[in-house]
């Protein structure tokens, strides 16, 4: 007589539900829906439009950055600096602008140009310093935090610069077709973020150098240029970002940002990608920021203190790598 | 030549000894710093550019130090003047938190160093601190009878607070909070959210409660000139349904004078903080040049609207 080692759930016809693999794939969906029920049913205004559209305008700010930490993060790096580099870019942008007049004829696109260059520039700067010089990514940025921090207080000369034209801050207050600029702004980095992550050749590679750099550089990946290329794109999406802000504030402050880093990379590691690279995606972030959205707007509502806030954020980014760490584990690494 | 020499000498020995009383006799210039917790903040860019000024009236060197809105920089800004050497002759200082400098101030008096508030004040220290400001509890009131007057029905008032630490935003909200219970239940704080002194914050703030609202209330009460601003900000991008509601402020800086004159601000606070960093200021060198103890000085807040203001 044979023994059947099959497990007692076989012979009842049907595979057990694997309810871990379930919530790795859909976990962080499920609890933005559950969170969005929650705070509804204790104001119904939590769903109004005006709400939402708030929701989405502040999710914009950190979420087109979170996008660009999606992909340094999938080459296993990490970019702290860009809490600090939005205040940069933008106080550089303010200071020209003050200087050509203030208020003129396409002063937003001067704002824009010059936010996009310096956040690229910088990125570029940790790129090269991180590739050529073999200094952790978190080391260098640890740095850049601090320094593009001071190079903003220098530049504000003490306090925050305003008095930007309707141009300029239609691009943070303005909408098309009932959507907030900001959040269109979003929905175009995100897009275009999620086409080159999975369907070219950089994404690939992208990918690939965070997965095994050794066998990508084997593999003939250019691995330095690969590198440097991710924290110039997060650069440029800082500056883009810090011009946003800009506009809605309708200043720039030399505290803007602050702490956006902790916000961006939080919205990424609950979206799903690993922070030791290779796994994850544009999709999951942009999952991640909504919840990140949803739960601060929230807890606002419900008069949660901002310390008590700061709490939770932290608590969950620890519980989404935990339980994702766990569910890789069970089916053997990576995948 | 042998014989030139002595003279020589001795005339550039007496020269010398003639020289040295002329320079005791020129005092050298007194140093004193003035900390402030966050000099971004418009107000403490205005006391700033007035203790510039009183300083070169009194012929003092000032040496100005911004803790940021940190509290432990702020500690260190006032600890390293202290125990550098030579140390400051005295310190001006608008303290960020109410419990946090008390240990830096503490050891100023340790030190012999005088040392005297303005604006903000500490709880507690080893010995009393001198302190010139308002008392922020009655202008807080003041803010809320401005709404009582005007609203003899009642109303719904969101209130913007300043920063959680600091002495001004903790006494100032209790004035205004007390009054407004004082007043009756028709007077309800719909939401009291602090903004941090900042108009970024406030308009952030401004946009959410009237999101989460029903209504939009008929008051906005913001503690500063700055906040009002966020919240004008804030209310603007709401659109139709918040333009009829009124906002007050404190401060009476330039920018809100100028919107009170628009139309735009209800109402404001002037705590002439010009006034109280020029007597801070003159206490601190008179108690340098003559020993006379300095003395705590209160000035009175006053309401401002745009009648008063022509």
């Amino acid at each position: 007589m044979t023994i059947s080692t099959t497990s007692p759930t076989a012979v009842s016809g049907g595979r057990k539900f694997d309810f871990v693999s379930f919530l790795e794939k859909y976990g962080v969906a499920l609890v933005l829906v559950l969170l969005i029920i929650f705070f509804t049913s204790q104001n119904e205004r939590f769903l109004s439009v005006r709400n939402v559209t708030n929701i989405l305008t502040e999710v914009s700010i950190y979420g087109i950055i979170a996008v660009g930490m999606t992909f340094v993060i999938l080459t296993g790096g990490v970019d702290l600096a860009v809490g600090s580099l939005l205040a940069f870019a933008a106080m550089c942008a303010a200071v020209i602008i003050q200087a050509m007049g203030m208020s003129f004829a396409l002063s937003w696109l001067v704002a824009l140009l010059v936010c996009c260059v310096v956040g690229g520039a910088a990125g570029l700067l940790h790129g090269v310093t991180i590739t050529r010089f073999n200094v952790p990514p978190f080391i260098v940025t640890l740095g850049g935090l601090t320094v593009w921090r001071g190079a903003t207080l220098i530049l504000s000369g003490g306090g925050p610069i305003s008095g930007f034209d309707a141009g300029f801050r239609w691009w943070g207050r303005g909408q098309v077709l009932a959507i907030p600029v900001p959040v269109l702004v979003l929905l175009v980095v995100a897009a275009t973020g999620y086409v080159v992550a999975t369907y070219t050749r950089y994404g690939r590679q992208v990918y690939a150098v965070g997965g095994n750099r050794e066998a990508a550089r084997l593999s003939g990946v250019n691995v330095n240029q690969i590198l440097v290329s991710v924290y110039v794109i997060i650069g440029f999406l800082a500056g883009l970002s810090g011009f946003l802000l800009a506009a809605r504030l309708g200043s720039a402050e030399a505290v803007a940002g602050t702490s956006y880093e902790l916000r961006v990379i939080a919205a990424v590691v609950i979206g799903g990608t690993s922070l030791f690279g290779g796994l994850g995606g544009v999709g999951g972030t942009i999952i991640g920021s909504m919840l990140l959205g949803v739960l601060l707007n929230g807890l606002v509502m419900i008069d949660v203190s901002a310390y008590y806030q700061q709490v939770i954020i932290g608590v969950i980014i620890v519980l989404a790598v935990a339980f994702d760490t766990y569910a890789k584990s069970r089916h053997g690494g990576k995948k | 030549m042998k014989t030139l020499l002595r003279p020589i000498v001795l005339a550039m020995l007496s020269l010398g000894a003639l020289a040295t009383p002329c320079q005791a006799q020129q005092e050298p210039q007194k140093t004193i710093l003035v900390s402030l917790s966050n000099a971004s903040e418009p107000f403490m860019t205005m006391l700033r550019a007035e203790a510039e000024n009183e300083a070169s009236r009194l012929n003092v060197l000032v040496i100005f130090e911004d803790g940021k809105g940190d509290s432990a920089q702020q500690a260190n800004d006032l600890e390293n003047a202290i125990s550098k050497k030579p140390s400051v002759d005295g310190i001006v200082v608008a303290p960020n938190d109410v419990y946090a400098l008390v240990p830096a101030i503490d050891l100023a008096l340790e030190k012999g160093v005088p040392i005297i508030t303005v604006d903000r004040r500490i709880y507690g220290a080893s010995k009393p601190v001198p302190h010139v400001g308002i008392d922020n509890v009655t202008g807080g009131r003041v803010l809320a009878q401005w709404v009582v007057h005007n609203f003899p029905n009642g109303a719904r008032i969101l209130h913007l607070t300043g920063q959680p630490g600091s002495s001004t935003g903790i006494e100032r909200a209790e004035g205004v909070r007390d009054e407004l219970r004082e007043a009756g239940a028709k007077y309800q704080i719909v939401a009291d959210v602090p903004a941090n002194w900042s108009r970024s914050e406030a308009q952030t703030a401004t946009e959410r409660q009237l999101a989460f609202l029903k209504q939009p209330p008929e008051v906005v009460i913001a503690d500063n000139d700055d906040m009002a601003m966020g919240a004008l900000q804030g209310i603007h991008l709401g659109g139709a349904d918040g333009s009829g509601v009124k906002v007050v402020g404190f401060d009476a800086l330039p920018f809100a004078l100028a919107k009170l004159r628009e139309g735009a601000l209800s109402a404001t606070v002037d705590q002439q903080g010009g006034q109280q960093i020029r007597l801070a200021l003159q206490r601190l060198v008179d108690k340098l040049r003559t020993g006379k103890d300095m003395e705590s000085a209160k000035v009175d807040p006053i309401l401002v609207t745009a009648d008063k203001l022509n």
